[in-house]
């Protein structure tokens, strides 16, 4: 299995400019639509920016829970939600610890990488949306706490 | 190791895929069912009369779960277990040896007012499902007996091949286990808007039929409500009669520890015929649900493969969703449970969107959400892992639920 590789935001460079969120629903939803996006964005006073999206979790819960068998692991190891399967009960939205999973009328969704081409980390010209292997991501992680020790 | 698994559902699956992760060669998965077909959803068999999706597609496994070597399957009933020589005896098969046994035969329906008449069907099996849809495309008139979630799934599944449906709920609200009392009246409202005709508080006498044939059902004025088909939803009992038959002990479902064992040594049962309890207050209750079924059967092959994980408990959730609106309740949510607890409620009618926190010692007890279920997993998470809520109304708005997920994921 490759190493695993997901979809992070460096939230130092985030400025909210929503770019990733639009060219997400517009390459998956043929829309720009915020709502449609496989991203969320919020923000907060304290901790500026930050994502919602898929952490491709080990012990997927999602995986666990659908009924329709909809949701399974590519062999890249990112977790995939097959929308011809879905009948949008909702079961993977009611575990999913990270709010990922969005349901439209009558089918659920969630990111699936593009397929490897993650056209939000493209498109980011901040530098901020990043899309890299899961290592880096929990160093940056660590680098963050790190600076808030040392600035009280 | 010979492993023997009877029943092939959710509880089956995930035992025999935990099992399988194992890269060891020298296990051997024999799983047993009566099932017409394996691993197929039973969640999916309304989406199915609806007409929503083809038989195949209820399959929950992908095909390549079938060509495993190390996997055999043995289409038959399980008539004896012995404990002591280890072995099962299956119908029409002959007997089969185990080293370590999975008991996941689920639950049955209960039919209060017998099957025997043509034209009555409950709802659990493929079959079931079958022959709603044949008796289904002659019928005009279809009852739908209870109001649970199941029965409300039925209603909505022949509403939408054009039946005239009638719900009769001896209860005074739909979905009273599943849902509260507020979102139990935002559902009948929906579904009588969309032509599904819900009686509540009726009392059921019987069912009047002639010659082995369906008339109506009688209510207890002796009226009679005239149908060409009636669904039964009067709920599930766990499927003991094996387990009881072979001296494992049972309670309302077999009894397990945690980590699913049963009494009789290395035979383990997991799924809706395991009872297990509440990780909110540790009392004894059948959830039958999806996620548990899993969950236990994964717990069985973990302590199988001398790895053993405890089993903390079942929350009862649910979700539903009718005519695009959704619903989801975590946790305790019916009335009942309200002593010493507070209740946080959110309700925006312009939104459509209804929020429920029911907190008690400073920890989540229960949730409800309809219309906007966005961010519903990180309150389930919460609820089990018995976070301290200090502000419980920031549960009640988008806003203040996407501030309470950058706490618990700091900035990244």
């Amino acid at each position: 299995m490759e190493e695993e590789r997901i979809v992070w935001l460096k939230h130092s460079k985030c400025n909210g400019c929503n770019l990733c969120r639009l060219i997400c629903s517009y390459s998956k939803e043929h829309e720009f639509n915020l709502g449609l996006s496989r991203i969320g964005l919020s923000e907060n006073e304290e901790y500026g920016f930050s994502q919602t999206i898929c952490r491709n979790c080990e012990d997927a819960p999602c995986m666990d829970a659908c009924p329709a068998g909809a949701i399974y692991r590519r062999e890249d190891s990112y977790v995939i939600l097959n929308e011809m399967k879905c009948v949008s009960c909702n079961m993977c939205v009611m575990v999913c610890p990270f709010n990922a999973i969005g349901t439209k009328k009558d089918v659920n969704y969630k990111c699936d990488t593009c397929d490897g081409k993650e056209r939000c980390a493209q498109i980011c010209y901040h530098g901020a949306v990043k899309f890299g292997s899961y290592r880096k991501f929990i160093a940056e992680k660590r680098r963050l706490v790190l600076d808030r020790i040392e600035k009280p | 190791m010979n492993i023997v698994i009877i029943g092939s559902s959710a509880a089956s699956k995930s035992a025999v895929t935990t099992l399988l992760k194992e890269k060891k060669s020298d296990i051997n998965i024999t799983v047993v069912s009566r099932d017409s077909m394996f691993y197929y959803s039973r969640v999916l068999l309304p989406n199915y009369i609806a007409g929503e999706i083809e038989e195949e597609r209820l399959l929950f496994v992908d095909e390549s779960f079938f060509e495993d070597k190390r996997l055999n399957f043995i289409k038959g009933n399980v008539t004896n277990i012995d404990g002591i020589k280890k072995k099962i005896f299956i119908e029409g098969y002959g007997s089969k040896n185990y080293d370590k046994l999975i008991i996941t035969t689920g639950a049955r329906p209960v039919m209060p007012y017998g099957d025997n008449v043509e034209g009555v069907c409950c709802l659990r099996d493929l079959e079931d499902a079958v022959k709603i849809k044949k008796i289904a495309q002659k019928a005009q008139n279809c009852i739908v007996i209870g109001g649970g979630l199941v029965s409300l799934k039925a209603a909505w599944a022949l509403n939408e091949i054009g039946k005239k449906v009638t719900v009769l709920v001896e209860s005074n609200r739909v979905l009273s286990r599943a849902v509260d009392f507020y979102c139990s009246l935002i559902v009948t409202k929906i579904l009588r808007d969309h032509g599904i005709n819900i009686i509540l508080s009726s009392k059921i006498k019987g069912l009047s039929s002639e010659a082995g044939k369906l008339k109506g059902v009688v209510l207890d004025d002796g009226s009679l409500c005239p149908c060409d088909l009636v669904v039964v939803g009067k709920g599930v009992k766990p499927d003991v009669e094996l387990a009881r038959n072979c001296g494992i002990k049972v309670d309302r479902g077999i009894v397990v520890d945690n980590n699913m064992a049963t009494s009789l040594n290395d035979v383990y049962a997991a799924g809706d015929v395991a009872q297990s309890h509440s990780l909110l207050d540790g009392d004894c209750e059948l959830f039958t649900l999806w996620p548990d079924a899993m969950e236990q059967g994964k717990i069985a092959a973990y302590h199988i493969l001398g790895n053993p994980r405890s089993y903390l408990g079942g929350i009862s959730m649910n979700s539903v969703k009718f005519y695009g609106v959704p619903f989801i309740s975590i946790g305790k949510i019916t009335e009942n449970v309200l002593i010493n607890c507070s209740v946080h409620i959110n309700k925006n009618d312009v939104k459509k969107v209804y929020r429920k926190i029911i907190v008690r010692d400073n920890k989540i007890l229960g949730a409800v959400f309809a219309g906007d279920v966005s961010y519903a997993g990180m309150v389930y998470w919460d609820i089990k892992s018995g976070r301290r809520v200090e502000t419980p109304q920031k549960y009640l708005t988008r806003e203040g639920l996407e501030e309470l997920y950058l706490i618990r994921n700091k900035q990244l």
